[in-house]
C-alpha cells in the first residue's frame, strides 16, 4: 500500500469518526447508535495506520486475493449495522401502532366523557329554567 | 396535588417487592407530608394489580421505555402537580423509607451562605451511610465515574450511580424539557451536566440494602460493559455540549437556588 493510500484512509476514517461525534454531540444519534458507527471508523484508521494486518488476516484465512479480506470485512460490519437498523426500525413500527391504538382509545374516551358533561349541562339547564322534573 | 413533596417511583416487573416497600412509606408516616407516583414501565408481571389494590397513584407506560423516560414522566406530572420538591427512589426496596426525612430536610435547608442545594444525592459511600457490599465491578465502574466527574466537573460525587435523589423544582423543570435528561441512562452524565450549569449538589449519607427479589438493570457481563462506554461517551458529549454553549441554560439565574423564592 502507498503512503498517500494510507494518509487517505486515515485521513477518511479520522473524518468519518469527527462526523459521528459531531452528530452525537448535536443530539442528531443517540450514542449507542453512534457507537456502533464509531467501532468501524477505529478499525478503518488501524487499517491505515497498520495495512500489513490485512497481510497477517489474508494469511490467516488463505486468500489469495488480500484485499478480499477487507471487503468480507466490510461487508460483515455493513450488514450487521443494517441488521442493527431494520432490527431498531421494526421495534419503532410496533411502538408506534401501539402508540396510535391508545391514542384512538383515549378519544373515543374523551369523546363519551364529553358527551356525558354536555348531557349533565343540559339536564341542570333544564332544571334551572324550570323545564326539568 | 395534597403537599408540596412528591415521591416518584419507576417501577419494571417489581410485584415481589413494591407492596412490602408502599407498606413501609406508610410506617414511616410519609405519606403524611407528601404526595406518592409510581411510574409503571409496562411491566409485564402483577405490579399494576398490586398498585391497584393498595390504592396508590400510578402512570402506565403503553410500553417499556426505560429508567430514564420513567423518571422523565414522573418529572412532568410533576411540574403540572405544581411540586416544589421530588424525591425519586427506586420501588425494588433498595432505597430505605428513612432516607426520604433526610433529604427531604437538606432540600429545604440553607447553608451557611444561604443557599438551598437543587440536588441532594443519598450515597452510600459517605461516613454514616449504611449500605451492602457490592461487587468488585460495580466498585471498580463507581470509581472510574467519580474520577470522570472530578476532572469533567470538579466536582467531588462518592456515589455516582445513586438513584435516590432529591430535587427541587428548579432541576425537575429543566429535566422534564425535552432535550435536557437523558432518558436511558441518567447517572454520572446528568451530574456533570447539572454541576456545569451551576446547580448545587449535595451528598448526604444513605442508607440502603440489598435487592431481594427482581432482577437488577446491569446484570451479566456484555450490559454492564456497554453501560460504562455509552456513559463515557454521554458525559464527554456533555462537557463538550457545555464548552460550545450547546446546553440549554437553567430556568432561573444561576445562584437563584432558592425554589421557594423563585417560583
Amino acid at each position: 500500500m502507498t503512503l498517500a493510500l494510507q494518509l487517505i484512509i486515515i485521513a477518511l476514517g479520522i473524518f468519518l469518526l469527527i462526523v459521528i461525534m459531531n452528530a452525537a454531540v448535536h443530539k442528531k444519534i443517540s450514542e449507542s447508535h453512534a457507537l456502533l458507527w464509531i467501532v468501524p471508523c477505529f478499525l478503518i484508521i488501524i487499517g491505515g495506520i497498520f495495512p500489513q494486518v490485512t497481510y497477517i488476516l489474508s494469511d490467516m484465512f488463505h486468500t489469495e486475493y488480500p484485499p478480499a479480506v477487507v471487503f468480507a470485512l466490510a461487508i460483515i460490519i455493513s450488514y450487521l449495522i443494517l441488521f442493527q437498523c431494520f432490527k431498531s426500525l421494526s421495534v419503532l413500527a410496533i411502538k408506534n401502532k401501539e402508540l396510535a391504538s391508545q391514542a384512538a382509545l383515549l378519544t373515543e374516551r374523551v369523546r363519551v366523557l364529553e358527551q356525558t358533561v354536555q348531557k349533565l349541562q343540559e339536564s341542570c339547564g333544564q332544571e334551572e329554567d324550570g323545564v326539568g322534573p | 396535588m395534597k403537599h408540596d413533596l412528591l415521591i416518584i417511583m419507576p417501577a419494571y416487573n417489581e410485584e415481589a417487592s413494591i407492596g412490602k416497600f408502599l407498606g413501609s412509606l406508610k410506617e414511616f408516616g410519609i405519606l403524611e407530608y407528601a404526595d406518592i407516583i409510581v411510574i409503571n414501565d409496562a411491566s409485564a408481571d402483577h405490579t399494576v394489580e398490586i398498585l391497584q389494590m393498595l390504592n396508590v397513584p400510578f402512570i402506565s407506560h403503553p410500553y417499556n421505555l426505560g429508567y430514564g423516560a420513567a423518571l422523565q414522566t414522573g418529572y412532568k406530572y410533576a411540574v403540572t402537580g405544581g411540586y416544589r420538591y421530588i424525591i425519586q427512589m427506586d420501588s425494588d426496596g433498595q432505597h430505605d423509607a428513612c432516607n426520604i426525612p433526610k433529604i427531604y430536610d437538606c432540600l429545604r435547608q440553607k447553608d451557611t451562605l444561604g443557599n438551598r442545594p437543587d440536588l441532594v444525592i443519598g450515597s452510600r459511600f459517605l461516613k454514616e451511610s449504611q449500605s451492602f457490599p457490592m461487587p468488585f465491578t460495580k466498585k471498580v465502574a463507581i470509581r472510574f465515574f467519580r474520577r470522570v466527574i472530578k476532572i469533567a466537573s470538579h466536582q467531588v460525587i462518592t456515589d455516582p450511580t445513586s438513584g435516590l435523589q432529591g430535587l427541587n423544582r428548579r432541576v425537575f423543570e429543566y429535566y422534564a424539557r425535552f432535550g435536557n435528561f437523558d432518558n436511558n441512562y441518567p447517572d454520572a452524565n446528568m451530574l456533570v451536566q447539572m454541576s456545569l450549569l451551576g446547580y448545587q449538589i449535595k451528598e448526604i449519607p444513605a442508607t440502603m440494602h440489598k435487592r431481594t427479589a427482581g432482577k437488577s438493570m446491569h446484570f451479566g457481563i456484555i450490559e454492564p460493559l456497554l453501560y460504562m462506554c455509552i456513559m463515557l461517551f454521554s458525559t464527554y458529549n456533555v462537557f463538550v455540549r457545555s464548552k460550545w454553549k450547546l446546553l440549554q441554560q437553567p430556568i432561573y439565574d444561576k445562584g437563584g437556588n432558592n425554589p421557594d423564592e423563585k417560583i
